[in-house]
């Protein structure tokens, strides 16, 4: 990785070594999201798994959205 | 450890399914609830539901949210409202690696798709790309300013703020630019110090991308290399680093971006070249590039 940034580079590493991300991915709507965790019952929506382009400009699956999660079938 | 995890059994409430219905449609607030009542206001009535408001989520909680979803306006299409959608890069440009959360990042794997997407929805004519970034990933962001390079629809940048270091390039992707009178552009050469936790790779490996980034700009901008590489490696601009900053004017000046403006300006030639491809069946471009 090669970054191009005014930024310094300790600035932008910095917490790196801390960082322990979990995803889950799960269905949303039909379409599949990649969800971090932020308790048990809610995630934030990390990144889209789709391969139909309109799914990127659908408000309902924009990254950084909270959903709910309910038990049910997978 | 992976049959435990097929085991978690998740399933999201479907607060916004059905996008393509209901969506203009008020939705009734739920029946257990009725609320104060206006004196004029009829009866709330106790027969079922009209057949054209059809619920399409369980009843109970998920109605809730339904309606709350609704209430704050959420419930969209996706499909565009505008013919012109606009693209904000915003912090470091996020490539392979995630970053510390204390960074502020645009990420290549949203971009790309929504570019994509862009251009393939009928309904959307024009882009308008914003950036205020610091730069980041340089393969990434080369990725992001081709694919806006490529598109079939017209495009202008917008510099607000700083368009720095991989910024440069997604900025001069677009078929013609802009910048603030406020805004700077750093321009500084790649740095070994980037490569904390890759690979090791090689200076030349360095210099063959410094080069990638160097003739993408040129070839997208009115700049010649030479004059971009003299920029780059200019010393006495910049207090820590060798470089130049260009402030406003100055990139229009040395040809890096079109013109100074804002978004009124942006907008206006977008719509000018939107209106220029319907008549001529072909992309305005800047004179050099024709």
């Amino acid at each position: 990785v090669i970054l191009y940034t005014t930024m310094p580079l300790e600035t932008v590493y910095q917490g790196l070594e801390d960082m322990r991300p979990s995803y889950l991915e799960v269905k949303l709507a039909g379409t599949m999201v990649v969800v971090e965790p932020i308790s048990l019952e809610q995630g934030r929506i990390v990144r889209i798994l789709s391969t139909d382009p309109q799914d990127y400009l659908n408000p309902g699956l924009q990254p950084g959205r909270v959903i709910n999660f309910v038990p049910g079938e997978g | 450890m992976g049959k435990e995890k097929r085991g978690v059994v998740i399933s999201v409430i479907q607060d916004y399914v059905d996008l393509n219905k209901n969506s203009t449609q008020p939705q009734p607030t739920l029946p257990t609830q009725p609320g104060p009542r206006l004196p004029g206001q009829p009866q709330p009535s106790t027969a079922p539901e009209p057949p054209h408001q059809p619920s399409p989520v369980p009843q109970g909680e998920t109605n809730t949210n339904l309606a709350n979803l609704q209430q704050m306006g959420q419930m969209e299409l996706p499909e565009p409202k505008s013919n012109i959608h606009v693209m904000n890069i915003v912090g470091q440009v996020e490539g392979h690696m995630v970053l510390p959360p204390q960074n502020k990042t645009s990420k290549y794997e949203h971009l790309i798709p929504q570019l994509v997407a862009v251009e393939q929805n009928p309904g959307i004519e024009g882009l308008l790309i914003i950036l205020n970034t610091v730069g980041g990933d340089v393969e990434a962001g080369l990725a992001i300013a081709e694919t806006i390079a490529s598109l079939s629809k017209p495009t202008v940048s917008l510099v607000l703020g700083g368009g720095h270091s991989i910024g440069v390039p997604i900025a001069v992707s677009a078929d013609y630019s802009f910048i603030s009178e406020t805004a700077t552009m750093t321009i500084h050469p790649l740095r070994l110090t980037g490569q904390v936790l890759s690979v090791p790779q090689t200076y030349e490996y360095l210099d063959k991308m410094q080069d990638r980034v160097i003739r993408f700009v040129a070839g997208h901008s009115s700049i010649s290399e030479e004059k971009f590489r003299e920029l780059m490696f200019t010393t006495g601009e910049l207090a820590r680093d060798i470089g130049t900053v260009l402030v406003g004017r100055d990139a229009v000046r040395f040809r890096l971006i079109d013109e100074v403006g804002g978004v009124g300006e942006a907008l206006a030639w977008l719509k000018g070249a939107i209106a220029h491809l319907k008549e001529h069946g072909r992309k305005r471009r800047r004179e050099h590039l024709q």
